[in-house]
């Protein structure tokens, strides 16, 4: 049998490389890609529910679950009731929110593990690394192909079809990385490469609202970074050289590359406009129509076109908080103040403010301008940065995990502290 | 700080039995060897308090696995597996069905409609490809599927309202556009409704649904147009009936007509454009206005043009052939627009004209000649509007490198006879200072306006002048009246 902790690592692996895999094709834009990734996930999801069952382990539970109950659940009952303007297309939306809720639960179970959570940074760094050297490349020798597929005349950047959709995906790997340089000493230079890697390619992409919210989390990071060298006295002065160094070289890079895409009149052409205002009025009158049930789970487009004949739906990209709330009605609401309330307050350390809520709240901001719920690479990027805020500060009991009626806090230590081999996640009977 | 590992390996390195009898513990002791080292050293002595060893702490046994109850079990295992099963098979039907429809044959179609029944999509391209290969009963039933699915999508509607309609079924024709325009208040299902009722035959509802059309999207509006023109072709018929009176309607459609090249409607439709006229209109306001000078309607292209200078959409007085207000722009205080009443001055080869500022608040315009242009070339003109009577024309000019005669001279033509009222020999030379000039002419009975030219022709054959002519002042006045009157 195998072990519980070889298991996680497995799965672990598995989440990573499908996260991976999803932003590496294409952003997982097209059918088969998803379907690909639905299923897999949805396979894990039995795997391990099967394994909770012949072989019981501890199940990691938080409250940031019941977001993503509260989007599956009402997403069933507008599927059950008929309510959903599109059954076909809320279909499809529960069924991707099933997967992102079981890609979240995967990952806050296999991250409850330090030893495997630690991976997660370095994964981020690498992917973000890749992708912006892919960018950046790309950028230079074939704008018109996003990897070997040719789109002329599209807003491509790197693997993706869509310039924001790049920018978002850095300014939810960009702080991680920064913070595993400033942090990890032994991946200083990892984490220093992607960080300026995502920052340049960020900056070249021409995404203004990228760029702006790049700069706003590196701020952030350089301010609470400042504030821990003046705190903390006595450090060394070389872990002092190497974190202003570092962010310098980062904000270099991010000012040099700025300048270069401002004389570039090409990429800035290629910046489209997006009127977001009226898309938020549109939700948001959506959302008093049926705010009870919603128009149903990803039916906001043709709930749209139904109300708004005239309007232009092929620039509905924005005020994704709102379409939501469209969809979903109240409980499109509740669910993402439930989400980001909790983040707050399970944001305790430092690190989880800085490589957790941070690039969340940067995707957040953007995804009033562009949406990006719709690209599943995305998601699962996010999902792995929520599932590393929830498990900040292993094993701090939240929902009853991990609680022994005894010495709670020195069995969280001690766990952490231990070897793979020793973890107490042996099963009896192996 | 306690060092627990280290303490553990000099412990085990000691290996010294547990040998304190009647001590509690006595076989757990033997069995942790902390424990017995704690114990002897007890009983060769503690010094106090600060010498007691603080027992370390055992390894923490893992938390048993909650053992939930078979009630809690089975409902959420059903869950998860209900909730895998639907993800992989909607996965799975949604890619194929995706694929399927993807593919414009009539199997794959079908296929598509099979796997996924519940694709609104699906249902509506099969019922067309139905409809294509002369299925009529198969393509309405799929029609019906897609629009049961999908209420609110309007092109399903569309197409099902068609198939009734080619198989004579027209009261459920028009029930279904109908309904479809009640879920839908866009441009498409109203745009079916009015060709529908064209085809019946059925004049008012085709004008009430056309206009509710062109209300739903005006950027639809040429199209709507072109279908009225082309079915009655009476201007005054599709102002009045087909065209929503609204400041955006009334622009598309004069846009429309001028892009059509109906200046009979343009005439009906200028006092509706005219009364939303905003700055931008006014290039077509004033395109509009030179149509009508060069088909004659010289009154109402001059009303239009007092309008827009009335307005302040144009920067210049408004004319009055009866106020003896005759010339635009005289004093050249802005460019020559080339529009309406304005100066028109003409790009040619070798000619390169500017607006010069001059003193106090009045230009001029300069003409520069290469020496490579051609002769018999008109330099500036303007229509003027004109009642039948005696005029002078009077203006100042200067030369710069021209010799004395200069080969630039006026002449004033009636521009819908060809006829010319009066020719000026050419300027002299005024080199470095500014002379005057004046021409008489009579515009006789019957002329409604005429073109003041100034003209380029070479004086001698093969000879081609080089140098620069400048203009200003130029001021109209009928002087057959009882007295001049000046501009």
């Amino acid at each position: 049998m195998m072990l519980h902790y070889r298991f996680r690592q497995l799965s672990s692996h598995a989440l990573l490389v499908l996260s991976a895999a999803a932003v590496l094709l294409f952003g997982a834009a097209d059918a088969v890609t998803v379907a690909v990734l639905q299923l897999a996930i949805a396979l894990l999801a039995a795997a391990w529910a099967i394994r909770k069952l012949r072989n019981p382990y501890s199940f990691a539970s938080t409250a940031l679950y019941f977001p993503f109950a509260a989007i599956t659940v009402v997403g069933g009952i507008q599927l059950l009731l008929g309510t959903s303007v599109t059954p076909y297309s809320t279909q499809h939306g529960l069924s991707l929110w099933l997967v992102y809720a079981a890609f979240f639960v995967i990952a806050v179970n296999v991250q409850a593990d330090s030893t495997i959570r630690s991976h997660w940074p370095l994964g981020a760094c690498w992917l973000g690394l890749a992708v912006s050297a892919i960018a950046i490349v790309q950028m230079l020798f074939s704008r018109d192909y996003v990897l070997w597929r040719s789109v002329p005349g599209s807003h491509s950047f790197g693997p993706f079809a869509e310039v924001e959709h790049f920018a978002i995906l850095a300014e939810l790997l960009f702080p991680i990385a920064l913070v595993t340089a400033l942090e990890t000493r032994h991946r200083f230079l990892l984490g220093l490469a992607a960080a300026t890697a995502l920052a340049a390619a960020t900056a070249a992409s021409g995404s203004r609202m990228g760029l702006i919210l790049l700069v706003a989390e590196f701020t952030v990071i350089l301010i609470a970074e400042i504030a821990t060298l003046t705190m903390k006295r006595g450090r060394d002065a070389r872990r002092i050289v190497s974190s202003i160094g570092g962010l310098a070289l980062v904000a270099a890079v991010m000012i040099v590359a700025t300048v270069m895409e401002q004389m570039d009149p090409s990429r800035r052409a290629a910046v489209s406009t997006i009127d977001s205002g009226s898309l938020t009025a549109a939700a948001w009158y959506l959302f008093e129509q049926q705010p009870v049930i919603g128009h149903g789970l990803g039916s906001f487009l043709v709930a749209h076109d139904a109300a708004f004949p005239t309007a232009n739906t092929a620039g509905l990209v924005g005020a994704e908080p709102f379409r939501l709330a469209a969809e979903l009605g109240v409980a499109g609401v509740a669910a993402q103040v439930l989400l980001f309330g909790l983040l707050l307050i399970m944001a305790r350390t430092r690190r989880a403010w800085l490589a957790g809520v941070v690039p969340l709240a940067a995707a957040w901001t953007h995804s009033w301008t562009y949406g990006w719920l719709g690209s599943p690479a995305l998601v699962l990027i996010a999902l792995g940065v929520l599932a590393l805020v929830a498990t900040d500060g292993v094993m701090r009991p939240l929902m009853g995990i991990f609680r022994p009626k005894d010495n709670s806090a020195s069995t969280t230590q001690t766990h952490q502290n231990h070897s793979p081999q020793r973890a107490y996640q042996v099963s009896s009977s192996e | 700080m306690f060092d627990r590992p280290r303490r553990r390996r000099r412990l085990r390195s000691s290996g010294r039995p547990s040998t304190t009898p009647g001590v509690a513990g006595q076989e757990q002791a033997s069995q942790e060897p902390w424990v017995a080292l704690a114990l002897e050293e007890l009983t060769q002595g503690a010094k106090g308090p600060q010498d007691a060893v603080e027992p370390p702490r055992s390894k923490p046994n893992p938390p048993p696995p909650t053992a939930y109850p078979l009630w809690a079990v089975l409902p959420t295992a059903l869950l998860v597996g209900v909730a895998v099963v639907f993800v992989c098979q909607s996965a799975i039907r949604t890619t194929l069905s995706q694929s399927w429809i993807g593919n414009p044959s009539l199997s794959s179609l079908e296929r598509a409609t099979a796997i996924s029944s519940n694709n609104s999509l699906g249902w509506y391209r099969l019922g067309l490809k139905q409809a294509n290969e002369g299925a009529a009963g198969a393509a309405q039933r799929s029609f019906r599927m897609a629009a049961d699915l999908a209420p609110s999508d309007s092109a399903t509607r569309i197409a099902l309202g068609l198939e009734f309609e080619r198989a004579g079924q027209f009261h459920e024709a028009e029930r279904t556009l109908l309904d479809g325009s009640v879920v839908d208040a866009g441009f498409g299902v109203r745009w079916s409704l009015a060709n529908y009722y064209l085809r019946r035959g059925d004049w008012d509802e085709y004008w009430l649904w056309l206009r509710d059309a062109i209300q739903a999207d005006p950027t639809q509006l040429p199209l709507a147009a072109s279908l009225s023109w082309r079915a009655n072709a009476d201007p005054a018929t599709i102002l009045d009936r087909g065209i929503p009176d609204q400041p955006d309607t009334n622009r598309g459609y004069f846009a429309y007509l001028y892009d059509l090249g109906q200046l009979d409607a343009m005439r009906q439709a200028w006092p509706r454009y005219s009364a939303v006229l905003t700055r931008t209109e006014t290039p077509l306001a004033a395109q509009f206005i030179n149509r009508l000078i060069d088909a004659g309607f010289v009154e109402e292209a001059v009303d239009a043009w007092n309008l827009l200078c009335d307005n302040i959409l144009l920067p210049h007085a408004p004319l009055g052939p009866e106020e003896q207000r005759f010339l635009t722009n005289p004093y050249f205080l802005t460019a020559p627009s080339g529009l309406g009443f304005d100066w028109r001055a003409q790009e040619y080869r070798g000619v390169a004209w500017s607006r010069l500022p001059i003193a106090r608040g009045r230009s001029g315009v300069e003409f520069r000649l290469a020496g490579t242009q051609e002769s018999g070339l008109t330099l500036l003109s303007q229509v003027i509007p004109t009642v039948p009577g005696e005029y002078t024309l009077k203006f100042e000019f200067a030369t710069q490198g021209m010799p004395t005669r200069t080969g630039v001279g006026w002449v004033v033509k009636d521009p819908y006879t060809g006829e010319t009222l009066r020719a000026f020999e050419g300027l002299h030379n005024a080199e470095g200072f500014w002379d005057s000039g004046d021409l008489t002419y009579t515009a006789p009975v019957g002329t409604r306006a005429v073109v003041l030219e100034l003209y380029y022709e070479a004086a001698e054959v093969g000879v081609l002048r080089r140098g620069g002519v400048l203009l200003r002042n130029v001021e109209l006045s009928k002087t057959d009246s009882d007295g001049a009157v000046a501009l």
